[in-house]
């Protein structure tokens, strides 16, 4: 089990230095300076070259990549901003706290949700509720992110007057930004937990659990959700890809102060050190969730427990 | 069942604790409730309140859209980090919120002792921030310092050579005469800054010391910057009126507009166009709406065969309805201009310009024997204002028979592509305090690869600029300005398209004396009526 884990670990390393050597060459080769954006309209030919100098950007693109490597992977240095002069772990160390309590918190509102709805629409298959949690499910995967929180921002304004400011510092300010972002994860899940559920109700030992006359609740206490979980958590981990993506956007629309608005911030700027610095935490944690997720997913199926308590 | 109740309480601690900040810090209180009323603005020359006339008054808060990206001066050349700097420094000048030209600031007294060296006297007794007192050896410390950052170089080009004299004395030479050099001594990047600190190396960014009206107090990023009153500013003229200053940081156009009316905000600088007939009509807020020194222009790059020749330049210039670029691009907040260099300086003249005439710019192009069909280019606009105002010479120059297509480019590409000449036109914009400012920038064959973003290679208009640097003497200068109008006026560049106007909305109970088209705020000069 443990090599396993060393070994999924192991893994992470070629990933990221695959995906950060991608977005390091479309930074670089996209058709824009750093230095103009930086110094302005204003800017001097001398100032431009003095600039790109100081921040060794006049040398060929792969040794600006190595050097970049060797900087993250050996010193664990993110670099210094183009944009504001500052230590790029630090401005992301600030930020990233901001990002991961409204993640959590509309990921655990969605799944608090998701899951007894899911499991109810299973349950109550083809009827009304059925129907309208599928209507709920449909509405949140269709609507586009960027979309519905301007629609609440602006229809909350209207109705209400009310607009919370200082984002990410008080409760208010979590519940617009949270039904944005939560609202396709719940969406998704409500459509993966019903599936699962009814697919394992399918199985044989499901029959033979109601053949033996259990009461349907038990039946779906102690079988159906309990084997329904693994294909639940795989389709979490799917859907955790897309949540990433809403992230960024929800932050940039609420201008929540997290690593996805600083990481726009930094693509608009041309400010490659803060976007590969943004962009290596989203991967990283991006992988170890995943990772988390085939542990637990390890540790859940016996079968695979088992092959991996023989040795291998 | 046991497992589900934990798995349950686990989820909830998740939210609870995920959600758990820190107690928000609450802004001193708002002021109470004004009678609605509208401001005047005092004529320019009223005095304003000084600080023992009002006493301290509650604070304001200001939305903005841009979150500046340093706060350190010297360290960006941006125009949010400008207006941060101005609120914790002082340079040694000013520039005057009306005249546009420079006044003294930390300087007391100052004489020229040739073209090329001056001696600066500071006020005495001048305070820091730390409790530090201003001395010669701060501002020779905050010269040094900003060397190191190449970021606003150009405003500190004519600061060659400095030494302190005495305690209280700077010597300044400038090395060649330079008629910038009193400008350059205005900006940002030539803040000053206590010498002992730069000696620690301590870090401006993280908080910035200086002599201004406002102690910086926090940076929120993301959020909002928050500075207090001064209390021992050295010039109480200009010591700031209110208790302290919030920045708030809306990016989004219209929730900076609902912050003004919910009275979240008191101030605006960036107004969304759309938004102004609603803010105008509201009772609590006034919008004032003002020239800007912004020159916006269709760039052309002349280095391309369809653009070298000045008279095809002239007959697509003919050709545009800049009234209706106004209008359609810019909502009606801007006006249209047709001299190649801003009017609103002295000395620069509209002489050998050109006005609207389609048919007399076919007519031009028949003349020299040119195809209009052959003369077909791409316009690089790099936001939705842009677009539509390019769509306006894609409609006009469809007219005499030059096809035109529009590609949108977001600014970072279009400053680069626009810089390196790998472009055929493009919108572009230009500020300055100056006219030989505005010039040198713009159409100096030595900022071709910067500024000179139209690669304008006139050398009688290079050799111009460069004689009216190396005037000091600003009434001699002024005839050399109107040379410059013409020639580049003659040579058309590029299309001039419109000034800029500028638009704040702020509470009617605000008082606000000094507007700068420049787009200096003074937020320390703002109080509230009554």
């Amino acid at each position: 089990m443990w090599k396993y884990v060393v070994r999924r670990f192991i893994g992470l390393i070629p990933i990221l230095l695959g995906t950060m050597f991608i977005v390091f060459m479309v930074l670089h080769l996209s058709p824009s300076d750093p230095a103009a954006f930086a110094l302005g309209e204003d800017a001097s030919p001398e100032a431009i070259w003095e600039w790109n100098e100081s921040r060794g950007l006049n040398d060929p693109v792969l040794i600006q990549y190595a050097r970049y490597v060797a900087m993250v992977f050996w010193w664990g240095d993110f670099g210094t901003s183009f944009r504001n002069n500052v230590d790029v772990s630090g401005e992301i160390m600030a930020r990233f706290p901001h990002t991961i309590r409204l993640g959590l918190v509309a990921l655990s509102a969605a799944l608090i949700l998701a899951l007894p709805i899911g499991i109810l629409a299973a349950v109550k298959k083809n009827t009304w509720i059925d129907n309208a949690s599928m209507f709920v499910a449909l509405i949140g995967i269709s609507i586009p992110v960027f979309w519905l929180g301007l629609i609440l921002v602006l229809y909350l304004f209207w109705l209400g007057r009310w607009h919370p400011w200082s984002p990410g510092r008080d409760w208010p300010s979590f519940i617009l930004p949270g039904i944005t972002l939560g609202a396709g994860m719940l969406g998704a899940m409500i459509r993966t937990t019903r599936s699962s559920i009814l697919e394992v109700m399918k199985q044989d030992y499901i029959k033979m659990a109601q053949a033996k006359g259990l009461t349907k609740s038990n039946v779906m206490r102690k079988y159906a959700i309990h084997n329904a979980f693994l294909p639940i958590l795989t389709g979490f981990s799917t859907h955790l890809g897309a949540f990433i993506t809403s992230i960024i956007l929800a932050e940039n629309i609420f201008a929540w102060p997290g690593i996805g608005r600083l990481m726009t911030q930094g693509i608009a700027a041309r400010d490659y050190p803060m976007v590969l610095g943004c962009l290596f935490m989203f991967i990283f944690f991006y992988a170890i969730i995943n990772i988390v997720v085939d542990i637990a997913r390890t540790y859940l199926d016996p079968q695979v427990r088992t092959y991996y308590k023989l040795g291998n | 069942m046991k497992r589900k109740g934990l798995l349950a309480l686990a989820l909830a601690s998740i939210m609870i604790l995920a959600a758990c900040t820190q107690p928000p810090t609450q802004p001193p209180a708002q002021p109470p409730e004004q009678p609605q009323q509208q401001i005047v603005q005092p004529p320019a020359d009223a005095t304003p309140p000084t600080v023992e006339e009002t006493g301290l008054q509650p604070g304001i808060i200001v939305v903005t859209r841009d979150e500046p990206p340093v706060v350190a001066p010297g360290r960006h050349n941006a125009v949010a980090g400008g207006y941060m700097n101005s609120m914790t420094h002082n340079a040694l000048f000013r520039i005057h919120s009306e005249t546009l030209q420079p006044v003294e600031d930390l300087v007391a007294s100052w004489v020229a002792i040739s073209d090329t060296v001056f001696e600066f006297t500071l006020h005495e007794g001048v305070e820091f921030h730390n409790g530090e007192i201003l001395t010669a050896h701060d501002v020779i410390a905050s010269f040094e310092y900003v060397r190191n950052y190449p970021d606003a170089r150009a405003s500190r080009e004519s600061i060659v050579y400095f030494e302190a004299i005495d305690d209280l004395t700077v010597r300044i030479d400038t090395v060649e005469p330079n008629a910038l050099f009193f400008l350059d001594l205005t900006h940002s990047s030539n803040h000053i800054m206590p010498a002992s600190l730069i000696a620690q190396g301590h870090d401006f960014n993280d908080l910035p010391v200086g002599t201004g009206p406002f102690v910086f107090e926090e940076w929120r990023t993301g959020d909002s910057l928050h500075f207090t009153n001064f209390e021992n500013h050295f010039n109480r003229d200009r010591a700031a009126r209110v208790e302290y200053a919030t920045w708030r940081i809306i990016p989004e156009g219209s929730s900076r507009t609902i912050a003004l009316e919910t009275g979240e905000g008191h101030f605006s600088i960036y107004v969304a166009l759309p938004d102004v007939a609603r803010l105008e009509a509201h009772p609590d807020i006034t919008v004032a709406t003002f020239p800007g020194v912004g020159h916006n222009k269709l760039l052309m790059n002349n280095d391309l065969p369809q653009f070298s020749d000045p008279q095809v330049r002239r007959a697509m210039g003919m050709a545009i309805d800049k009234e209706a670029v106004a209008i359609v691009g810019f909502e009606g907040f801007a006006f249209p201009v047709w001299a190649q260099v801003p009017m609103v300086f002295p000395g620069a003249t509209d002489e050998g310009t050109y006005s609207f005439d389609p048919e007399g710019a076919a007519a031009l192009l028949a003349e020299l024997g040119v195809d209009p069909g052959t003369l077909g280019f791409s316009i690089i606009a790099s936001n939705e204002e842009r677009r539509r105002a390019g769509e306006v010479f894609q409609a006009n120059l469809a007219e005499i028979g030059i096809p035109v297509t529009i590609e949108m480019n977001d600014l970072a590409t279009t400053l680069s592509r626009t810089t390196d000449g790998d472009y055929e036109t493009g919108f572009g914009g230009f500020n300055s305090a100056s006219f030989l400012g505005y010039a040198r920038g713009v159409l100096h064959i030595n900022n071709i690869d910067g500024s000179n973003r139209s690669r304008i290679r006139n050398q009688e208009l290079s050799d111009l600029i460069d004689q009216a640097l190396a005037t000091i003497d600003s009434q001699a200068r002024l005839p050399i300005y109107e040379q410059i109008s013409r020639v580049a006026n003659e040579h058309t560049g590029h299309i001039p398209t419109h000034m800029t106007m500028n638009v704040r909305a702020f509470n009617a109970n605000l008082n606000v004396p000094e507007l700068s088209s420049a787009g200096g705020l003074n937020i320390n000069m703002m109080s509230w009526n009554n």
